[in-house]
């Protein structure tokens, strides 16, 4: 079901741009009015990689996926991508130069039906993938004549992927993807995330509660609390980590 | 989100009906006299006489203009009544009496209704004779409308200047029942020179009938050597003058005009009585036209000694050429209406009716150019209740000129007389000047 | 100015533009729109020689245009401008500026007339910033804010002020009647673009999410905008054509906030979102307003306030919802 183009695009944005440092976060911090959301947080990540993004309720991983991609504003610190400062640029042309993202509660256009959600996105995003290709890899493909506020709460967060994955991004920042699903449900996207970062190199940062999904997805892990990041190294390490343990249990 | 705008927007239609309900309950005094679309042949005099001829008009039964175009229409329909009861109107171009029949619609106040209704009134109801609704506003519609069809617009009481310029080339309108608003204040310019006012100031209503009459002012005031220390335009919505009242007092002006519709008018009285400043000479345009209601908004001690126009039923004339005089409209009219006041527009329903009237007994045939060189042979020719009529070429009423009255308190103290005290030759009674 | 790497209407990857024609003609839904287009247009082109009163078939068209430019503002962006009378009003004054003052012809006065609705309407753009009641409230002071100042003394030399506006040089009957007909049609041919088109799409989302659309590479701020001057052009053109047909009116008359009620109540009765909702709307509710209007007067308000409040709460989604629901069910 496959178009044959695809596997072409595979090759052109694939393992070539995975040495290079894609994005890096430097020292941003973000306020609410007195409330310090952010504090002087750094993140790096390369290209085609994955990274996970811990922390408990009210840590900041929203907020710093919102800084990345345009809809909040940093108060100190930078974004660069591709080496080149794009903070407090518009979240469109964020978009456009490849970065992308899932919302935490899905955000489908209600009232568009769910192709025509993706066909916005592929035309607007100037992404040049093909709205059927996305439909299918998605499994969205049976329900995409219905309207998107019809949809189960797994098939929303799909659409979500699907439309990021449309705008053919370099950076796809997934925020609790995993949240609500059921298990082969989970199985699901977790392939289906790993598939297309290998497929086209794309960058995942992914936030995350639940660790057995993100096991599946991602070693690295950076670890945020109260605005901080307390730990950055393998998930494996972050685990055995006291102050980490302490974070999540006394949380 | 979605269902809160459609709540919003159900509520905000809820409050417009409300509102709308609440005016119509007020006002819901007028009925509809048939409107069946039995025509009449209009235009040439040859063929047999009509069974009827038909007058159509509108009147707005609610909205912003219900309060002063009911009581138009009501003495419109009195004219109709009056005529019919002695037989019919004479027609020169049949020689005979022939009846009256009325055709009315009601606008609610709005242009747009009023354009479809006067094109309804010329193209479906084919009326012989077309009369507008009250004022410059619900007139304005008609205008075009006659024109373009070839009907001659009795214009009852819109006096805007724009409708009678010698530029529009407009032979389809005649202004029946009160002079073009630029020349409402003459007398009373001369009036002021007579009391050696020096330093006037002027506040208006920014829309043509108070423009107007605020221009008008200013260049005969400045012909008269008189100087116009403050003159300032404020929105026609205004109601609090408090602010601008401070203002004009520091400038020791002899004389105070405030020219309005009758809100801003009572709106102004009070705040003006309340502040406690007082003027030797102030100047409001409706108390002459509407004494009752206004004294009932403002009070007596509010209106003593402040001046107007004075226009009928103040300014009496009882023995007009055509038409019942005043006194004897009066009792016909309150019989008639049963009510117990009259004000000047049910006189200018009922002026433009005899205005119609002489048109038809003086044209030569019923087609519409007929018919206003009929209104046109009489100009200067005849009087009515109102005074001597005449008109120029374009169509405008240059009779009827208002006199400047004072309200005077009456000796109970507790409600004051519109009493006409310039030109000296219809005065009935004396200024006080300055106001005590 | 449009950056290198942002269009207002991008294209569909991998679909050549003839395709997307032949697309469009096998949608059913557009084939249905575009006819009703033309049927409009047809009956309008010939109402004149069933319906005398050729000020009722103007004011009707005309509510049609009003009522179609808030479905584009309201059905298609999500905002709902009280004071859209006011472009109507700036259209109107265009016309009868340019062509009592300035004595250019019938034609370039239409195009004046949205001209300067299209500018007001760019002065007026800041506001969409502002949500909800909120803008409905701020667009209303600034209509408010237009009629003062077309009828302040001070604008007597441009505007003719208080003393209103007078048409006379190029009043012509049958061409204004002419120019309605075609402004209906551009109109109604522009919503039935904008319904079945990306950039309509782009809208449609941008109402449902804002940061969604915007992660989708739309412009959120360039494109509404875009949306906020073609409503304020549509109004700008009713009143332009309005004006000519009336010739004589004051201030007060084309920026009357009945009007906007009217364009309003009349485009959600019949079902914003839609080509054929605000016809509908319009249709039944200005001719239930004529009808009983002039023959129950008395109790006119209460029975289409009532009306008006029972489809408001009961068929939220206008006329057309119904409609469609019917002919979904036939169809399926
Ligand atoms: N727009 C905002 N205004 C004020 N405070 C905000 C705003 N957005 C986030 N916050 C606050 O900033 C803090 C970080 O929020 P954020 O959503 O980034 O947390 P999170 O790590 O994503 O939490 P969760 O796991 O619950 O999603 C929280 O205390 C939140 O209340
Ligand atoms: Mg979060």
């Amino acid at each position: 079901m496959i178009p044959q183009e695809q596997s072409s695009t595979a090759v052109a944005a694939g393992p070539a741009s995975t040495a290079v440092r894609l994005l890096e976060v430097r020292s941003v911090s973000v306020m609410f009015g007195t409330f310090m959301a952010l504090d002087d947080v750094s993140v790096n990540l390369d290209g085609g990689r994955a990274l996970g993004l811990v922390g408990p309720n009210g840590s900041g991983k929203t907020t710093l996926i919102n800084v990345v991609t345009g809809l909040v504003a940093a108060k100190r610190g930078k974004v660069l991508f591709d080496r080149e400062d794009v903070s407090g640029r518009a979240p469109h042309r964020l978009a456009h130069l490849g970065i992308n993202r899932t919302f935490q509660i899905p955000k489908p256009f209600t009232g568009l039906t769910v192709r025509q959600n993706v066909e916005v996105a592929a035309r607007y995003g100037k992404g040049r993938r093909s709205v059927e290709e996305i439909l299918a890899l998605t499994r969205l493909d049976r329900v995409g004549s219905r309207s998107s506020e019809e949809l189960t709460a797994a098939e929303q967060k799909k659409l979500d992927l699907a439309r990021a994955l449309s705008t053919a991004p370099r950076l796809l920042c997934v925020d609790e993807l995993g949240a609500g699903l059921s298990v082969s449900e989970l199985d699901e996207v977790a392939l289906m995330l790993r598939d297309v970062s290998e497929r086209w190199g794309i960058a995942l940062l992914v936030v995350e509660h639940l660790m057995g999904f993100l096991e599946r997805v991602t070693e690295d892990v950076v670890v945020l609390n109260a605005g901080q990041v307390i730990f950055e190294g393998s998930l494996v390490d972050a685990l055995r980590q006291p102050n980490v343990i302490q974070v999540f249990l006394g949380g | 989100m979605k269902i809160k705008t459609k709540l919003h927007v159900t509520l905000v239609t809820g409050a417009v009906l409300a509102a709308a309900c609440g005016s119509s309950s007020k006002t819901t005094t007028a009925t509809t006299v048939a409107s069946s679309a039995t025509s009449a042949a209009a235009g040439a005099a040859a063929g047999p006489a009509p069974a009827a001829i038909t007058v159509g008009t509108l009147y707005a039964g609610t909205g912003s203009f219900a309060v002063s175009s009911l009581p138009e229409y009501e003495g419109i329909k009195f004219w109709v009544h009056e005529v019919d009861a002695s037989g019919g109107a004479y027609v020169k171009a049949y020689n005979k009496k022939i009846p009256i029949k009325l055709v009315s619609y009601n606008d609610q106040s709005s242009t747009s209704t009023a354009g479809t209704l006067y094109t309804q009134l010329i193209t479906q109801n084919h009326v012989n004779i077309l009369m507008s609704d009250f004022g410059s506003v619900l007139t304005a519609p008609a205008v075009t409308i006659a024109k373009e069809n070839k009907q001659l617009l009795f214009d009852v009481s819109g006096t805007g200047t724009t409708f009678f310029q010698a530029s529009n080339n407009d032979p389809y309108i005649v202004l029946t029942s009160l002079p073009v608003s630029s020349i409402w204040p003459q007398p009373a310019v001369a009036f002021m020179k007579s009391v050696g006012i020096k330093n006037v100031a002027i506040i208006y209503g920014a829309n043509d009938f108070d423009q107007a009459q605020a221009n008008t002012y200013k260049q005969g005031l400045a012909a008269e050597g008189i100087n116009v220390s403050f003159f300032q335009s404020v929105p026609t919505a205004t109601t609090s003058y408090t602010t601008l009242i401070q203002e004009v007092a520091a400038k020791k002006p002899d004389a105070f005009l405030e020219l309005g519709y009758e809100a801003n008018d009572i709106a102004f009285l009070k705040q003006l009585h309340s502040s406690g400043t007082k003027f030797p000479y102030v100047f409001t345009v409706f108390p002459g036209q509407n004494h009752s209601q206004v004294e009932a908004a403002v009070g007596a001690s509010g209106l003593a000694y402040t001046y107007t126009y004075g226009a009928p039923p103040a300014l009496v004339h009882n023995s007009p050429s055509v038409g019942l005089g005043l006194s004897s409209f009066t009792t016909a009219f309150e019989s008639y209406a049963s009510k117990t006041h009259i004000n000047f527009e049910d006189i200018a329903g009922y002026n433009a009716g005899l205005v119609v009237q002489q048109a038809l007994a003086n044209a030569a045939s019923l087609s519409q150019t007929d018919l206003r060189a009929g209104v046109l042979s009489q100009s200067g020719k005849f009087s009515t209740l109102i005074g001597p009529f005449s008109m120029n070429a374009q169509g405008a009423q240059t009779g009827f000129p208002l006199p400047v009255a004072q309200l005077l308190p009456a000796s109970s103290g507790s409600a004051t007389k519109v009493t006409i005290v310039w030109p000296k030759s219809k005065a009935t009674g004396t200024a006080v000047y300055p106001a005590p | 100015m449009l950056r290198d790497d942002e269009t207002l209407v991008g294209e569909i990857p991998g679909t050549a533009s003839k395709d997307r024609v032949t697309q469009l003609f096998r949608n059913r839904s557009f084939v249905g729109d575009a006819a009703v287009a033309l049927v409009l247009i047809g009956v309008f082109a010939f109402g004149r020689s069933f319906e005398a009163n050729t000020l009722l078939l103007v004011n009707l068209m005309v509510y049609m245009i009003l009522a179609q430019g808030i479905n584009v503002s309201y059905g298609f962006t999500g905002y709902l401008p009280f004071g859209f009378v006011g472009f109507f009003g700036a259209g109107a004054y265009g016309m009868a500026v340019s062509t009592s003052k300035f004595h250019v012809g019938a034609y370039p006065g239409l195009v004046a007339g949205v001209v300067v609705s299209v500018v007001v309407a760019l002065i007026l753009s800041p506001l969409l910033r502002l949500r909800g009641s909120y803008f409905a409230i701020a667009s209303l002071a600034a209509a408010e804010a237009l009629v003062l100042l077309v009828s302040n003394p001070s604008a007597q030399g441009i505007t003719n002020g208080a003393y209103g506006a007078n048409l006379s040089s190029v009043f012509n009957p049958g061409a204004s009647y002419v120019s309605t007909v075609v402004a209906l049609g551009l109109v109604t041919a522009a919503v039935v673009w904008l319904k079945h088109s990306p950039f309509g799409l782009a809208l449609r989302a941008i109402k449902a999410d804002r940061s969604s659309a915007a992660m989708s590479g739309i412009n959120v701020v360039r494109v509404r905008t875009f949306a906020w001057v073609i409503s304020a052009a549509m109004a700008g053109l009713g009143g332009a054509c309005y004006a000519w047909v009336i010739s004589v009116f004051y201030p007060g008359d084309v920026f009357s906030l009945t009007t906007s009620v009217f364009a309003i109540i009349f485009a959600l009765f019949g079902g914003i979102g839609t080509v054929v909702g605000p016809i509908v709307g319009t249709v039944v509710l200005y001719g239930i307003y004529n009808a009983i209007g002039i023959t129950v007067p008395q109790y006119f308000q209460l029975i289409y306030g009532l009306l008006i409040v029972v489809i408001v709460l009961f068929v939220p989604r206008g006329l057309a919802s119904l409609g469609a629901s019917v002919f979904g069910r036939m169809s399926r």
